[in-house]
């Protein structure tokens, strides 16, 4: 859906990003990580011609950017950045409805399309459809943001550090409910972010970048298992296993049988972040699982647990 | 509900203020036995070679045409000044700006006369002069006061240099730029009296009639009215 090929950005004698080559597929969720500089956001520019590159291309759907109209492009690219993207003199209505008006829908389609969308992003058309930015939340400007970029339903959506002024109440709550929004819609995300929690909750998977190179483009498991250098360790650290743990449940991992007595319970849905600290919390190294029905259906042990992640399925 | 009594309260003010000046100038009978209370010893109390009426259209005449040119010329250069080309003669614009408004208007009033000779000419150059700065700086310093996200957001989204400049950054900017314009009128209201000096008439015959011949009662008649157009300029924008 999306593909970078040898993108090369310099500003003066810095290379902002350095012959990085990334290939995203239909409805992947990629993430663009690094240390400050690194070039994240320059490569997230560059996709929809808000930066122009020095040599390489980019296709988006096939086509190169550079043989479409910037502004044309850019309309079928939804983008959404940190905060305060959205209009202030605007009602919330008007914002969302932006993008249809560039695209010269008729009022009606366009009042049809904004009610819609602002469903979507949990928001009551009514309530908050008349209201301006500075009267809503951080959390719900930032869904009005995503409400907008998402109006002319774009099979792209590029988004710079979206969360990375909320609270982390309100982060987590728009991490999770955007992830499934995303899955629902089968959108094709490119995301900047320098969180590593953040990218490998939501990311399918991460380019990690540093001083404008691509250092490794692979899934949270991957780069954990199989790093493709010191630095990969070093950026993500031991806690990246703690942190993959969040990415899978307990769905799938051999249970034994045995006596329950005693022992926290947890459900199959359960990610395995929360069931390890289950474990924790009661103090054994074990922990019963329960089936659909709430009865039962084995032990789970720590040793299986460690074991199932070194070995994803 | 405080929003609204605020508002009220303010447009109250205006409309006395409004009121006033028109009893003023169209009742020189009422506004001269006011004048007599103040100063019982004086006379004439009122200027008796224009009506007040008349003297008012000048002045208003004056203010009103060289607001209107400093307003074209300030918004254009303004807009000048924000173009990539623009931003090079920036300080040299700036600092000739300055300098207009440091000038004494009545010293530029005194050279214009050989040139333009006595009457309006002069005074609406001299005004004009004085006045762009304003205007121009606050159509600057709007734009770019617009947080630079909301730009980059919607070009993001897709809208051109054009729609950017009429959609976000013009109505975001309008409160300071407003700020200019109401500046540049309170100023031209007020420096427009300098106008007598050059035989242009306005509100500041009066005054000058009235500090020639030791006449407090006419330097009132000029001053009060001109005050007050600068009041219901300033509380009204």
């Amino acid at each position: 859906m999306i593909r970078l090929e040898h993108v090369t950005k310099r500003y003066g004698e810095m290379m902002a990003v350095n012959d990085v080559s990334i290939e995203v597929e239909a409805g992947e969720f990629a993430i663009l990580l690094g240390p400050s500089g690194c070039g994240k956001t320059t490569t997230l520019r560059a996709i929809n011609r808000m930066i122009d590159i020095d040599s390489g291309s980019i296709f988006v759907d096939g086509i190169n950017v550079l043989e479409r109209q910037a502004d044309e492009l850019r309309r079928h690219i939804g983008y959404v950045i940190q905060s305060i993207g959205l209009f202030p003199h605007m009602t919330i209505e008007r914002n969302v409805a932006t993008v249809p008006r560039l695209l010269g829908w008729d009022a009606k389609k366009t009042q049809t399309r904004v009610r819609e969308l602002l469903e979507l992003v949990g928001l009551d058309p009514t309530v908050y459809g008349p209201k301006h930015p500075a009267q809503l939340s951080g959390g719900e400007q930032q869904r009005v943001g995503v409400a907008r970029s998402l109006a002319a339903d774009p099979a792209v959506l590029l988004m710079d550090e979206p969360f990375g002024a909320l609270d982390p109440i309100s982060r987590q709550h728009l991490q999770v409910e955007f992830r499934k929004l995303q899955r629902d819609l089968g959108t094709t995300v490119v995301f900047v972010t320098h969180d590593v929690e953040e990218a490998v909750i939501m990311g399918d998977r991460i380019a990690l970048m540093k001083d404008g190179t691509l250092v490794q483009f692979d899934t949270p498991e991957a780069l954990w298992l199989n790093p493709a250098s010191e630095f990969v360790c070093d950026f993500f650290g031991e806690e990246l296993a703690l942190k993959i743990l969040s990415r899978h449940t307990v769905a799938g991992i051999p249970l034994e049988s045995g006596p329950v007595d005693g022992l926290k319970h947890v459900s199959a849905e359960t990610t395995l972040k929360d069931t390890l600290a289950a474990m924790v919390s009661s103090g054994k190294s074990a922990i019963a699982v329960d089936g659909a029905d709430g009865v039962p259906a084995g032990v789970l042990r720590f040793e299986t647990l460690i074991r199932a992640l070194k070995e994803p399925s | 509900m405080t929003e609204v009594i605020g508002l009220r309260r303010h447009w109250l003010s205006v409309a006395l203020m409004t009121a006033a000046l028109v009893w003023m100038t169209f009742n020189e009978e009422g506004f001269a036995r006011l004048l007599g209370l103040l100063f019982p010893n004086e006379s004439p109390l009122l200027y008796e070679r224009e009506t007040l009426a008349a003297l008012m259209g000048q002045h208003l005449a004056l203010a009103g045409i060289s607001s209107a040119l400093a307003l074209a010329i300030g918004v254009t250069l303004g807009l000048v000044l924000l173009t990539p080309a623009g931003s090079t003669f920036r300080e040299l614009i700036v600092n000739l700006a300055n300098f207009g408004q440091t000038f004494p208007s009545i010293a530029v009033m005194a050279m214009l006369v050989p040139l333009m000779g006595y009457g309006w000419k002069p005074v609406v150059v001299a005004l004009v002069i004085y006045s762009v700065l304003p205007v121009m700086i606050n159509v600057v310093a709007g734009i770019e006061s617009v947080p630079p996200a909301t730009v980059d957001a919607a070009q993001g989204i897709g809208m051109s240099r054009a729609q950017r400049f009429a959609d976000v950054q013009l109505p975001l900017a309008m409160p300071v730029i407003m700020g200019g314009i109401k500046n540049m009128l309170v100023i031209a209201v007020g420096a427009a009296t300098l106008g007598a000096v050059v035989g242009a008439g306005g509100l500041g015959v009066p005054i000058m009639a009235g500090t020639s011949q030791f006449n407090p009662s006419l330097v009132l008649e000029g001053a009060i009215p001109s005050a007050l157009l600068a009041l219901i300029i300033d509380k009204s924008l």
